[in-house]
């Protein structure tokens, strides 16, 4: 009986041996596999169940249809996003970990100085996702319209604003209409949108600025009201809102949506990264995939690699950089303060 | 669509065999998921979300919602059995639950968290149907400077938690503050104490706290004692509650139903907080407390019963307002969201099929937990015969992996690992960690709720007394305090005139 055993216990062992040395000398051999032979893991920056999450969801079923593998949707929660840039720019550059990032961890964090471990190790595929962020405020307070509460606010300095963290894109979208609108506010940080909201629909704040989905439900419901929004004219689920330039005039330098873009660890072969970028427009104009994003009131906004660098890091992080140190934080100049690869 | 109209079609939804389904599937898993330490329902709800997207609505809220309560029955089992939360609301139980397992009275602890459990979730879905919209309409009146007078009110009572010495509670208290530090100050975006670890930026997690200074060090309490220890010197009988302890449970289960419903109904309030405040306010009306500490059942009916009914006040503002006080009510949110639902004031107009299919289901998922968990008491108490020398390197596996599985970083282990070594020192020096734990969770929204506060008012204190809610809270801890102070000085008095 224990000679049975014994046999069928080395048989058992030999077996795996041999599977895993055979992927091994295959891989030593420096024999190619077609891209992608095996699953992928997909992961986002946020909780399960958050906004960027169901994102993610969508997105990774359009890539299954179009790479033909199984992804993983994962979340890597923390750090503002942070946790997850430095665990891709720790992954194995072969194309199979990607991952969501928006633009705190590409540009707010690395124009703060605190990128150093990831700033040069990670490489966007493409920018894919707009999200509209807008300002509102609660249906019980006396404005109707944006005009109405830059009025008010200009005879009673010292408003409040609700935002969902300090140093996030929101905020920095806040502040600076806060600047160019002369509106004099002081921001009361909060952690995400279900708290911004909560203090704005208890009249805690005065206004509050998040991201669409929240205040458009409870707009439906009567209970808000959505004074601003941050999109360019006629981009964004409700174009007859006022935006930058709408308001202030086309001369006054727009900020361009906060957007979630594909990225890879940095040294990932040119040829995966031109198979993701291809899977990753077409999935751009899915119809399901762009259907699934108006449930989110997102929407797609498909820039390639190249592009990205040059017209979107850029741009934004110029348009970041006054309204970070407006607020006290300090700044990094130059290159050092930049992804990798902007130019 | 009047009350008991919008319930009986409720059960119509839930009664289907697709949707009763589903609610097993759903407190089963969660159920399960309670058990296992650190393995938390927003995984398990992660994990199942997808499996959602081919169903109907209904369907994948009452699956993820039988979760999210199936978790908080099964959380107490392992508090009772082996001292280690299995979730991080049950971690009042394991002070007295424990206790009780150790007396060889782990069956009436198991059973009475079981019943508890059930009535206070019974109790949160009815006040769920009738107080909904105006409680909705309370929560939203707490602001900043409420919430700071509020856990200003609730750290008070860290005083009562402690087994002997106040004054070793109050360090633990302080050491708990400075721990909760660690992190990005939300206020300002800079980063504290984390010495440059990301991992450090979202502070220090409470499950692997909570299950390094339980569970981690109770195997390494355990590992100095011999081997062949008889775990228990009574042996395990009555594996029911019987007629005293219903007794003497009957007015903590009333009183944590109450409180745990209201106090779940705020953001930040939930489950670990009410658990904690059950427990002291069952201490403060006991006429035995000294009896606290050492196996009192109502340590266990109050809290048990307190953190489901949490469960269920913490539905108020997702289905009511749209606004999820937690992250387990974000992930079902996002499963709304991912179906084309919006939660918020129009659900119960709009899909008054899920709004009622939801509470029906708790209805029937409450039912279907104490049905699934009663008969498993017998089963479980035989985990306590298992040899310390199988038991205790299974309890350091689970809770390794329970760490890790938290959000797949090692530095959760790590820091589990680090707090089972300082709850090991703890224990030596005689200093509890409940106390440590009620500061740790209350110290980063009092002291965000303190700065909110003041941005608010632009520098001024007067936020605080001149808004009613908050100087009423103030005012009751101030009384609460002083109260004690007194009364620890009569005690002692006689002892200083000697």
């Amino acid at each position: 009986m224990r000679k049975r055993i014994s046999v069928i216990f080395c048989l058992v062992v030999s077996l795996f041996t041999f599977v895993t040395l055979d992927s091994s000398i295959d891989k030593a051999l420096g024999a190619e596999e077609k891209y992608p032979s095996r699953s992928i893991d997909m992961f986002c920056a946020y909780v399960p169940g958050g906004y960027a999450d169901l994102i993610n969801r969508f997105f990774v079923k359009g890539l299954e249809k179009y790479l033909k593998v199984l992804v993983i949707p994962g979340n890597k929660p923390g750090g503002g996003e942070v946790v997850a840039a430095i665990e891709l720019a720790n992954s194995k550059p072969d194309g199979y970990t990607v991952a969501f990032l928006a633009d705190g961890p590409l540009i707010i964090t690395p124009l703060l100085g605190k990128a150093e471990e990831y700033r040069d190790k990670l490489r966007i595929v493409a920018k894919l996702i707009c999200t509209t962020q807008v300002m509102a405020v609660s249906t019980e307070s006396p404005w109707k319209t944006f005009q109405e509460f830059m009025d008010y606010a200009h005879k009673n300095p010292g408003l409040t604003y609700g935002h969902g963290g300090v140093a996030t894109a929101m905020h920095i979208r806040a502040e600076y209409l806060n600047k160019i609108g002369n509106l004099k506010m002081r921001g009361v940080p909060f952690k995400g949108d279900p708290e911004v909201t909560q203090a704005v629909l208890g009249k805690h704040v005065s206004a509050g600025f998040f991201s669409y989905q929240a205040p458009k439900r409870l707009a439906d419901a009567g209970k808000m009201r959505i004074l601003f929004s941050f999109t360019p004219p006629g981009f964004g689920p409700d174009p007859t809102l006022p935006t930058i330039t709408s308001f202030f005039g086309k001369d006054t330098p727009d900020i361009l949506p906060p957007s979630i873009y594909v990225v890879v660890p940095g040294k990932t072969p040119e040829n995966i990264i031109k198979v993701l970028e291809g899977a990753t427009e077409k999935v751009s104009q899915d119809p399901e995939f762009v259907n699934n994003l108006k449930t989110l009131y997102a929407q797609v906004c498909f820039t390639d690699s190249k592009t990205v660098y040059r017209d979107v890091l850029l741009k934004q992080g110029s348009i970041y950089k006054p309204i970070l140190q407006s607020v006290g934080l300090k700044v990094v100049e130059g290159k050092e303060g930049m992804m990798a690869g902007v130019q | 669509m009047d009350l008991f109209g919008g319930l009986l079609s409720g059960f119509q939804v839930v009664l289907q065999p697709a949707n009763f389904l589903y609610c097993f599937v759903g407190v089963f898993i969660g159920t399960l998921i309670g058990v296992l330490p650190g393995i938390g329902p927003i995984g398990a709800m992660s994990i199942l979300l997808p499996t959602t997207f081919g169903v109907s609505p209904v369907s994948a809220i009452i699956m993820l919602a039988g979760i999210y309560y199936g978790a908080m029955y099964g959380g107490s089992t392992t508090s009772i059995l082996v001292n280690i939360p299995g979730e991080s609301a049950s971690v009042v139980t394991c002070l007295d639950g424990y206790q009780m397992a150790r007396s060889g009275r782990a069956g009436p602890a198991l059973g009475i968290s079981a019943f508890g459990s059930f009535i206070g979730g019974t109790f949160s879905i009815i006040a769920l149907m009738f107080v909904a919209n105006p409680l909705a309409s309370v929560a939203l009146k707490f602001g900043p400077p409420e919430y700071f007078s509020l856990m200003c009110l609730c750290l008070t009572i860290l005083i009562y938690l402690a087994k002997g010495s106040v004054i070793k509670a109050v360090i633990m208290g302080l050491f708990g503050l400075l721990l909760s530090t660690v992190g990005l100050d939300l206020t300002t975006g800079k980063p504290r104490f984390a010495f440059s670890a990301a991992t450090l930026f979202d502070g220090i997690g409470i499950v692997p706290l909570v299950m390094g200074l339980f569970g981690i060090s109770e195997v390494l309490t355990n590992i100095e004692g011999p081997l062949e220890r008889i775990i228990f010197k009574s042996s395990i009988k009555n594996i029911l509650p019987n007629l005293d302890d219903w007794k003497r449970s009957a007015g903590p289960i009333t009183r944590g139903s109450v409180l745990g419903f209201l106090l779940g109904i705020l953001p930040g309030g939930g489950s670990i907080t009410s658990s904690f405040v059950s427990y002291t306010v069952e201490k403060k009306v006991s006429k035995h407390p000294e009896e606290f500490g050492k196996g009192a059942i109502e340590g266990v009916a109050g809290p048990e019963t307190t953190n489901n009914a949490a469960a269920g006040g913490a539905f108020v503002p997702l289905l009511v307002l749209g606004i999820p006080p937690n992250a387990v009510m974000a992930v079902l949110l996002g499963a709304l969201i991912i179906q084309g639902v919006a939660p918020g004031p129009t659900l119960i107009n709009d899909h008054p099929d899920i709004f009622w299919g939801v509470i029906a289901s708790m209805y029937v998922g409450n039912i279907m937990l104490l049905v699934l968990n009663l008969p498993l008491i017998g089963m479980w108490i035989k985990v306590l015969k298992v040899p310390y020398g199988i038991l205790m390197p299974l309890i350091l596996l689970f809770c390794l992996i329970g760490a890790y599985s938290l959000n797949n970083n090692i530095y959760d282990v790590v820091i589990m690992v680090i707090f089972g070594i300082v709850g090991y020192i703890l224990r030596k020096f005689e200093y509890e960690e409940a106390p440590l734990v009620l500061a740790f969770i209350l110290g980063p929204i009092m002291e965000t709720a303190f700065r909110r506060s003041l941005i608010m008012s632009n520098g001024k204190f007067s936020i605080f007394w001149t808004r009613p809610i908050s100087a009423a809270c103030l005012i009751i801890a101030v009384l609460l305090f002083i109260s004690t102070g007194l009364s620890i000085y009569r005690k002692t008095k006689p002892k200083m005139t000697e």
